[in-house]
């Protein structure tokens, strides 16, 4: 096979920093498709970035070693030459749209290439063909979802006819629709096109049926290597370095280690085929120990409620349509469903920074549409997906003053109590003393999630919503971060958590609603929402990978709402005695 | 409002007073001139609005290919059409963030709110530059720095896929055009060989 992309000890460094890449080498033959894994800060971005030129092209920094790719040296080619031979698609689809429509989008590439009209639209026409976005030829940005928006962005790529393909992070912006959709091109591209593809990701239950090999890049080091089922041949040795495993490696190890299973399998197919090998039919277990404890008890108080809810924003689009819902203080609810479901309009409606349309909302009795969004702030504290939003002052400390200098103001606060509500919520949210005098938008992503969710506690809410708190994060700060949450909830805050990331319920949200279309799917104990995974169907959401392998085996004993490994190990072993 | 009350000093003095305000003589003349001057403001603000509603920044890109105006410059135009919607977008959600953190500023008196201003500013430029840098890097990935041939395409005055899209002069737009050069000779000739069109109240 043809060598289309080889690194050898590259080593790379931003203007003052430490080495973000240390002796990295790879290669990648002709129609390849790896996959690189690895934690946040591991350094994915900057080695797709070198393999594209833009590093050392267009970032400052130190760069040693050698990277080729088309046999091109990237050193020596500027991003130019190599934009002819590797097409790059990040992650944020919104930011990389630079024309005003499809069609145009993917006319931009080709264009520059200096290539004839005729040829321009024949790549084109091929480009929306292999992503499948026709009907969406002459649509805007704001048209378009954001898995379309993203295959637009591949599209775009594709035009130019790479020889080499890289996706940095493709999926980690999208819903599960816009995840499948994303992941049905690539396969089309791995199988017909034979394109030679690299994937930076996190989220790799999709991926480790497509990939040939996978790397893991763990602080800038390549540590490991190897095809597909020799890289996740030990799991356990990739969970810890951060890299989320499917959850069907992680059970499938430890049925392996009992002889249960003959090896690690990759996908649900593989375990449900050689576990029914072992089993025999039989009416469904009932699982001996629960890994997660009905044990959120909340108070009979109702916190928030609402009552044939109706919303529809100024440009005529029907959020909500008659939505009846009571939360009760102290619960840890997730608000699930795809983009355009409601989840979001609807838990604005909860502190007024949305009023209804029709129907009514009360917070802790209050009618919402008769208080004002500060006083509804007190109560109902609410976080957005992207902490950038939200941090306008030059420090933590007065990032964290910011709202009570406004109570203050309005005389909700006595302002001899601000200092003790400030060191409050930096303890319970683990923020270290000594970063209060840091400007927030020099820290980390993690941590400024937590500055923004600290600022908000600093106002003592009762109620606290969190929009895709995981977003963006790896594994270990997506834990981090539900854990500090969880522990918010039994300190008697009522948590809602509006998400896509079906472990991220699994593991931590006590009661689930599913949303389409503006109304109520289903809402309940998050394990009777995940055992009705045909009416979740309806959602487009699936339940966790573990959950739907115990449904698929639900002949043999399983019962239907299993939902950690551990759960899965246990009922197996159940199921074989 | 200058050129209605002070119409003298802008339009001369016309010996017809439409109203006296106390020590001001407000002329008719003055008004006429004060309305003509409005209504071109007013026409001119309209006809912007109408070409934004209707022309996409594609349009406006391949307009500017023609004119042989630079990639660059053509490239940044176009994109703070993109902007405007993103921008509009951050912003709004700051709002709403602020909002949650009891800042509204609509129970702020109206003198004070330039000061909270900034506090939309700090998130909004972090946001825009980190865009910025994002959009950079997906243009310079798709080729925007290795444009030879294409701009050699351009110098040759060869057409490119954008501008045979959206440069074609049809039928319809040349009787616009027509009509419109037709309207302005009317009133050209109206003006200057009949008098036409002129303020009245001189």
């Amino acid at each position: 096979m043809t060598e289309k992309v080889a690194v050898e000890n590259l080593w790379w460094k931003y203007a003052e920093s430490d080495w973000i890449l240390k002796n990295v080498s790879l290669k990648v033959d002709e129609g390849e498709f790896v996959v690189v894994v690895g934690p946040n800060d591991s350094g994915k971005t900057t080695l797709a970035r070198s393999l594209n030129s833009l590093i050392p092209h267009s970032v400052r920094g130190d760069m040693k070693g050698r990277v080729t790719v088309s046999g091109m040296d990237t050193a020596r080619h500027g991003i130019g030459d190599i934009s002819t031979k590797v097409g790059m698609v990040f992650d944020d689809p919104e930011s990389q749209f630079i024309l005003t429509k499809v069609e145009d989008e993917l006319a931009f590439g080709p264009m520059n290439l200096g290539l004839s009209p005729e040829e321009t639209e024949e790549r084109i026409t091929w480009a929306l063909e292999v992503t499948r976005l026709k009907e969406q030829i002459f649509k805007e940005p704001a048209d378009l979802s954001g898995g379309q928006k993203q295959r637009t962005a591949i599209a775009a790529t594709l035009a130019m006819r790479p020889e080499v393909l890289i996706l940095d992070e493709p999926t980690s912006m999208l819903d599960p629709i816009g995840k499948a959709e994303v992941m049905s091109v690539l396969r089309e591209l791995k199988e017909r096109q034979e394109m030679t593809i690299i994937v930076f990701e996190h989220h790799l239950d999709d991926l480790v049926e497509i990939a040939d090999r996978f790397m893991l890049l763990y602080k800038g080091e390549m540590i490991r290597e190897g095809k597909t089922r020799d890289f996740f041949s030990d799991p356990s040795f990739l969970h810890e370095r951060g890299v989320r495993v499917p959850e069907i490696c992680l059970v499938s190890e430890r049925l392996q280690a009992e002889k249960i299973v003959d090896r690690v399998n990759l996908t649900l197919d593989e375990t449900r085929d050689s576990l029914s090998k072992r089993l025999r039919e039989r009416p469904p277990i009932g699982l001996a120990r629960r890994e997660i404890e009905e044990q959120a008890k909340p108070s009979d108080e109702i916190a928030i409620a609402t009552e044939g809810l109706r919303f529809r924003y100024p440009d005529g689009t029907v959020a909500l349509r008659g939505v009846d819902l009571a939360i009760r203080r102290g619960e840890f609810i997730a608000l699930i469903g795809q983009n355009g479901s409601g989840k979001t309009t609807l838990s604005k409606t909860f502190n007024g920074l949305l009023r209804p349309s029709g129907g009514k909302v009360t917070v802790f009795g209050m009618d919402t549409t008769k208080v004002s969004t500060v006083d509804l702030a007190q109560k109902v504290g609410y976080t957005f997906q992207n902490p950038d939003h939200q941090l306008f002052k030059g420090s933590v400390k007065e990032e964290l003053e910011f709202g009570l200098d406004n109570l203050a103001r309005l005389g909700r606060l006595d302002p001899r109590e601000k200092d003790e509500r400030v060191r409050n919520a930096m303890r319970t949210a683990g923020i270290p003393e000594g970063f209060l005098g840091e400007h927030p938008f020099m820290l980390s992503k993690g941590l400024r999630q937590r500055v923004a969710i600290a600022s908000i506690l600093a106002m003592q809410p009762e109620v606290l919503i969190i929009d895709e708190p995981t977003t963006g994060q790896d594994m270990m700060q997506s834990i981090e971060v539900m854990n500090f949450l969880d522990a918010l909830n039994r300190l008697g805050h009522t948590i809602i958590v509006v998400t896509h990331e079906m472990w991220v319920v699994a593991k931590w949200a006590r009661r689930t609603v599913a949303m389409l279309n503006g109304k109520i799917l289903l809402d309940g104990p998050t394990r009777e929402v995940f055992s009705q995974s045909k009416v979740l169907a309806e959602t487009f959401v699936q339940p966790p990978q573990i959950t739907r392998l115990a449904q698929e085996l639900g002949n043999y004993g399983y019962p239907p709402d299993v939902m950690t490994v551990n759960e899965f190990y246990e009922a197996t072993k159940q199921v074989i005695q | 409002m200058s050129s209605a009350f002070f119409g003298e000093s802008l339009a001369g003095p016309s010996p017809q007073v439409l109203v006296r305000l106390g020590p001001v003589n407000v002329y008719k003349g003055a008004m006429a001139f004060a309305i003509e001057v409005y209504s071109r403001v007013f026409a001119l603000v309209c006809g912007m609005l109408f070409w934004l509603a209707i022309t996409t920044g594609t349009e406006l890109f391949a307009a500017l290919e023609k004119l042989r105006i630079g990639y660059n410059l053509r490239t940044s135009i176009v994109m703070m059409f993109r902007y405007f919607s993103i921008f509009d977008g951050d912003y709004q959600t700051i709002r709403e963030a602020e909002k949650s953190r009891a800042l509204d500023l609509s129970t702020i008196p109206v003198y004070k709110r330039p000061v909270h201003f900034a506090y939309y500013l700090v998130p909004l430029v972090m946001l825009v530059i980190k865009r910025a840098l994002e959009t950079g890097a997906a243009m310079e990935s798709r080729g925007f720095k290795g444009t030879r041939l294409y701009q050699g395409m351009i110098a040759k005055g060869k057409e490119t896929y954008l501008t045979k899209k959206y440069y074609r002069m049809r039928m319809i737009d040349v009787v616009a055009i027509l009509m419109m050069l037709a309207i302005l000779a009317v009133i050209a000739v109206g003006r200057f060989y009949f008098g036409l069109f002129m303020n009245p109240f001189y």
